[in-house]
């Protein structure tokens, strides 16, 4: 039972994490989805940088602008590069292409799930794709698949992305987006040594 | 950020379950992902072969099929129906899935926050970046009027934004396809033959072939490659004239390494030489050419010794030439070249070719210029434009080809004169690196009030956009209709029609240039006045009066084919109507004559090297078009850089060794951004360095191509104006080798 | 018996790079490695005259391969069938071998340790490791395309060349293009010290031949490392167990 509730759980902070990997509107990023990221940090003792987090596009036009420019900067297009496209074909060996083969593995894993993208012209290996997967099996509590995906697919690439967003981010937001993305789909024992 | 809990303790304590519960609310209502029954694994590596695909990696437009797996485009070939490429593409073609799938690419649309040319991006939707596009332009329109908008279009995927930006009432729009490359060639055989040539020289069928600087092997075209590796096949004789030891010369039987800028005395003595000998096409030329007498006469001085010194070659080696060509007339093909923009005194350089093509009855026999014959297609367009009085600038180079000479748009951008021009808009063409004179480039972008880029990738170009936009790459698209017909014209006469179809789904925000000038049109109050509401309708438009559509391509494996008419005229014709105003092949012009040029080919100097310099060539590399291809990554690393061309000789007096990392300086003392490598070799002459164009892109966000080799547009400062057409003549700096 | 093999022909070639290219796409070569290659040579002068050419290199699919003699995988029992006659053979092979029937030089990328041994045992550098496959990378080259050819297709690069300058066939068959090639005098890039039997051969004028083979002919032998060929075999359960546990790492 309490298996179940954790799994389920888990499974709903990943996808409230893929969300915040959208791009920055006043749709979503607003005071609840604030007021729930602030409770989540909270939860995790993590007092001391909320302030920087609140200090997000709630109410100012001009803070979610520069929220935006960040966004685009790091994800999009960026200058001098961009910083660390969320694909994970990108950081393979001798791809560093979009939809590369590994991309291809990625839809072949989750079509062999019983899973497809909804819009066929996604990249399966997009980062908000691959926590919604990540999420949908660990919401049937599939964790022996959950940490197969997260093994063969997921974790090979995250690593090296996070530490893009890492160095390369100028906004904590994303900095604390991604240490919390690490600490919900890692492999747990890494955490216990 | 230091996170003190374990994961499985933290998903424990009671507290999180009911902090996360408007998490699970917060997150997207629905997935990204939906269930899927799990299907059976398909044929031969589990591919799907789509028909349609038009090449643009280059403008050639071969045709394609795309082996599709997981909606994944896993390679692309040429389409076995096609009676052009066949089933070849070149390495350009080969790689185009990088393009695709470059991550580099443009996504969606972005609003320079920055500075133009210092660029800070930011995503913004398309309704927020058409409003704010259409509303600039309204106002620089209604304050400076339509001429006051500059167009730079180059593709398939501008030849919509031309014709509405041409009717809402601006000539002063400039394709690097005309003024940096082709139209001085069309325009000198407009006045000749009364016809553009394309590069339709039936060189599979002939017995000599005469190529004037053209590098084939190094330019590649698939089925013109095809033809002419078929006429060496055959046992054609080939003469090469260039400076370089080229791909083209090293399959050559007579190279000449011609003084770089002498070409046309060089035809001018061989003319006169075969005239001299008789061994012309005598009836082609009294019973279709007019102006023999005067060309003839024309040509009094160009005797073989004039044009030796001239060009610095042999005496023999020119007489060699002519005796090969008159020997095999009228089947010789005399190349008409393709960038031909390289003096500034081209038209007479092309009107000679023209005229030798003439003088040998080279025409509409095997061998020879012949018009090959497409299907008719229909039409839908904008309509044309209404220009202001005294607005067009082009109209001081009588041969100018259709548009504005680029030089002039940029002059009057700067100067503002005659009148102001407050915006620049470039779609699929790049002209940091088309135009000569980069920084006066960047001052003219720097001073308009509104820049506008439609593209696929970041380009040195899009650095200076306030709105960029991202654009469906060709594999993404409907567009291009092609007609014409088999590669070889002595095979059984056959036409085609095929059309442009996407191979996948576009990703991120891309979208067509019919879309989104229909949307520009609607805010700046033309929506009354759009043609086609959709790419697809325009496709049907052109197919149908073939008695065709895109569901019946589709089921045709994407090309259509049927009987065609040969393109050689009856044997023994040598009596032709031509499209000129006297109807004849014109080797004396009266109509040039009435413009003050010289009616008959002649031989214009252009600069000479100074002493301690040479003269800077450039021209094509195998894997790249231009500079657009630079940052593909599979073509970079076939040729990652382009190594500059060094006289043997040169280098060991300057001590410099092959291999050497190397800069250029010019005439001006502008030094090259980048380094490359160096190459020694006898295959070129002393006074010349030559490097493949399409290297050193400034801008960062090309993470494979930036700074990689260097960019021979940063050395041209100085350049010639054609004074009949307008085009720009880039050959005409002189550099210094130094190492890096 | 069929031995395949490729003619260049360098009369035709006009050194555009689409067979290397085609050759990524098709079997998802990375970036930067190539089962073949494309090197403009030249302008140089050469006994003949000045000449330029291009060597476009793939797997020779040598009579002799050191590429398989280097394989320190264990061997196994494999079947061979001939695809004309449909007669098999057993041998025993390493993870790398040469095809009783067509004369290919294949790997078993299933059972290849990804040590390089067998790269660097080839004098024309023919292979290379590939990093992304399976756990530590698998040694990868030109295969001849017989996946393809199986099915009644060309190999890629010879599907794509526009100038028809690579053709494919069987040397053993007298009536093959391939085997007129040979008679017509097309060349092996060989040296006194790399006389492995290269079924890769040339064809083209004497200057550019005469350039060809005085720059790319390999002239010594690769000296194969007993020594890495021993550790490769008997280290790499150790490096696997290394990966897994972090300690171990640390002693190694």
């Amino acid at each position: 039972m309490v298996e179940t509730l954790s799994t389920s759980v888990q499974s709903e902070i990943i996808r409230f994490l893929a969300r915040s990997l959208e791009y920055p509107q006043s749709t979503w990023l607003n005071h609840h989805y604030l007021d729930g990221l602030s409770s989540l940090l909270t939860e995790l003792g993590y007092q001391n940088d909320l302030t920087e987090i609140l200090a997000l596009p709630a109410d100012s036009a001009e803070a979610l602008e520069n929220l935006q420019i960040e966004y685009t900067r790091l994800f999009i297009n960026g200058i001098p590069a961009t910083v660390a496209p969320p694909y994970g074909s990108i950081y393979h060996h001798g791809e560093g292409m979009l939809n590369g083969r590994s991309t291809e593995k990625t839809l072949e894993y989750y079509h062999s799930h019983g899973f497809d993208l909804a819009d066929p012209s996604d990249l399966a290996d997009y980062l908000p794709l691959e926590l919604e997967f990540l999420a949908l099996l660990l919401a049937e509590n599939k964790e022996a698949e959950a940490r197969e995906f997260y093994q063969e697919y997921l974790g090979p690439w995250f690593g090296a992305f996070r530490q893009r967003v890492r160095e390369g981010s100028r906004v904590p937001f994303y900095r604390i987006l991604i240490e919390l993305i690490d600490f919900f789909t890692k492999e747990e024992d890494e955490y216990e040594h | 950020m230091n996170i003190k809990l374990t994961r499985r303790k933290f998903l424990h304590s009671a507290s999180v379950a009911a902090a996360s519960v408007p998490l699970a609310r917060l997150a997207r209502a629905e997935n990204g992902l939906v269930k899927k029954p799990v299907t059976a694994p398909g044929s031969y590596a589990g591919t799907e072969t789509r028909y349609g695909g038009v090449c643009e990696m280059c403008f050639w437009r071969c045709q394609l099929v795309g082996k599709v797996r997981n909606g994944r485009l896993i390679k692309l070939e040429g389409n076995p129906k096609s009676i052009e490429n066949g089933k070849s593409i070149c390495a350009r073609g080969n790689a185009g899935i990088q393009l695709l799938y470059d991550p580099d690419r443009l996504k969606y649309p972005l609003k320079n926050v920055g500075e133009r040319g210092a660029p800070k991006w930011k995503r913004i939707s398309w309704e927020e970046a058409l409003d704010e596009t259409a509303s600039r332009l309204k106002e620089i329109q209604k304050k400076y009027g339509p001429h006051a908008v500059a167009l730079f279009p180059h593709g398939a995927s501008a030849f919509y934004p031309l014709q509405y930006f041409e009717f809402t009432g601006t000539p002063n729009i400039s394709e690097a396809s005309f003024y940096q490359c082709r139209g001085v060639r069309d325009m000198a055989y407009m006045s000749t033959f009364g016809f553009a040539p394309g590069e339709n020289v039936d060189m599979a069928n002939a017995k000599a072939i005469l190529l004037v600087g053209t590098h084939l092997g190094e330019n590649v075209h698939v089925s013109h490659l095809k033809q002419y590796l078929k006429g060496l096949e055959n046992g054609a004789k080939l003469i090469v004239l260039d400076p370089r030891f080229s791909a083209a010369a090293s399959k050559a039987h007579i190279w000449v390494a011609i003084k770089p800028g002498t070409d046309t005395a060089f035809l001018q003595a061989v003319m006169k030489r075969l005239i001299d000998t008789g061994k012309y096409d005598k009836e082609f030329v009294a019973k279709s050419c007019l102006g023999f007498e005067e060309l003839k006469e024309s040509l009094a001085e160009a005797t073989p010794e004039w044009a030796a010194k001239t060009c610095d070659v042999p005496k023999e080696q020119i007489l060699q030439v002519a005796d090969l060509l008159g020997a095999n007339l009228p089947n010789v093909s005399i190349h008409p070249g393709r960038h031909t923009t390289w003096y500034g005194n081209d038209f007479q350089r092309l009107r000679a070719q023209a005229c030798l093509t003439a003088i040998l009855g080279a025409y509409g026999v095997p061998g020879g210029l012949i018009q090959p014959k497409g299907v008719k297609l229909g039409k839908a367009s904008w309509g044309h434009g209404v220009f202001a009085e005294d607005c067009d600038l082009s109209t001081f180079w009588p041969f100018h080809p259709p548009g504005t000479p680029t030089e002039a748009i940029r002059e009057t951008t700067l100067t503002g004169k005659p009148y102001p021009i407050k915006a620049w808009i470039a779609w699929g063409q790049n002209p940091i690196q088309t135009l000569p004179n980069q920084p006066e480039t960047i001052a003219a972008l720097k001073k308009v009030d509104f820049v506008m880029v439609t593209d696929i990738m970041p380009m040195d170009i899009t650095m200076y956009a306030d709105i960029l936009l991202p654009g469906k790459s060709y594999l993404e698209r409907y567009d291009y209709v092609k007609t014409g017909m088999q590669w070889n014209p002595a095979d059984k006469p056959q036409q085609f029609v095929t059309a442009r179809m996407p191979l996948v789904e576009p990703m991120f925000e891309r979208r067509d240039s019919v879309w989104i000038v229909n949307e520009l049109a609607k805010r700046m109050g033309y929506g009354d006045k759009i043609p086609v509401a959709s790419i697809e309708e325009h496709v049907e438009i052109r197919l149908e009066p073939a008695g065709l559509s895109i569901a019946k391509l589709k089921e045709m494996e994407g090309i259509f084919i049927k009987e065609g008419t040969s393109p050689y005229a009856e044997a023994g014709q040598r009596a032709f109507e031509f499209s000129t105003d006297s109807e004849k092949v014109e080797l004396y012009s009266e109509q040039i004559d009435d413009n003050e040029f010289s009616p008959v080919p002649t031989y214009i100097p252009t600069g000479e090297v100074p002493a301690g310099y040479a003269r800077l060539v450039y021209g094509r590399s195998p894997v790249h078009s231009f500079s657009r291809t630079q940052n593909n990554t599979w073509l970079h690393h076939e040729m990652p850089e382009n190594p500059v061309w060094l006289n043997d000789s040169v280098a060991a007096k300057q001590g410099l060794k092959d291999g050497d990392r190397v800069m250029l300086i010019n005439q001006d003392g502008v030094k090259s951004r980048n380094s490359t490598i160096l190459k020694v070799t006898p295959g070129i002459r002393a006074d010349t360095v030559y490097l493949a164009h399409g290297y050193g892109a400034m801008n960062p966000e090309l993470t494979v191509g930036k700074g990689q080799g260097i960019d021979d547009q940063g050395l041209i400062t100085k350049f010639g104006i054609d004074p009949e057409t307008g085009a720009t003549g880039m050959r005409t700096n002189f550099v210094k080798v130094v190492k890096a | 018996m069929a031995q395949y093999g490729m003619i260049i022909d360098l009369e035709k070639c006009i050194g555009c790079h689409a067979c290397a290219v085609a050759c990524k796409a098709e079997w998802d070569v990375p970036t930067n490695e190539g089962r073949n290659w494309v090197k403009r040579l030249g302008p140089s002068q050469t006994p003949e005259g000045l000449a330029s050419t291009y060597y476009p290199g793939l797997c020779n699919h040598c009579d002799s391969p050191t590429c398989v003699e280097a394989c320190p995988a264990d061997p196994v029992q494999m079947e061979f069938t001939d695809r004309l006659s449909g007669k098999t053979t057993i041998m025993e092979v390493a993870a790398t071998w040469k095809d009783l029937f067509d004369g290919t030089v294949q790997i078993d990328k299933e059972r290849c340790l990804g040590c390089g041994a067998c790269a660097e045992a080839c004098p024309y550098g023919a292979r290379y490791v590939n990093p992304d496959l399976g756990e530590d990378g698998k040694a990868d080259k030109c295969s001849f395309c017989v996946e393809r050819t199986a099915i009644g297709l060309e190999p890629a690069c010879v599907q794509t060349c526009l100038a028809g300058a690579r053709i494919f066939g069987d040397l053993h068959d007298p009536h093959s293009k391939v085997a007129e090639y040979v008679k017509k005098g097309a060349i092996k890039l060989e040296s006194d010290a790399v006389k492995i039997g290269p079924n890769v051969r040339y064809y083209g004028k004497k200057r550019d031949l005469s350039l060809l083979t005085s720059t790319c002919t390999p002239q010594s032998m690769p000296q194969a490392s007993l020594r890495r060929i021993f550790l490769a075999r008997m280290l790499k359960p150790l490096a696997k167990e290394a990966k897994r546990n972090p300690l171990l790492h640390l002693l190694g």
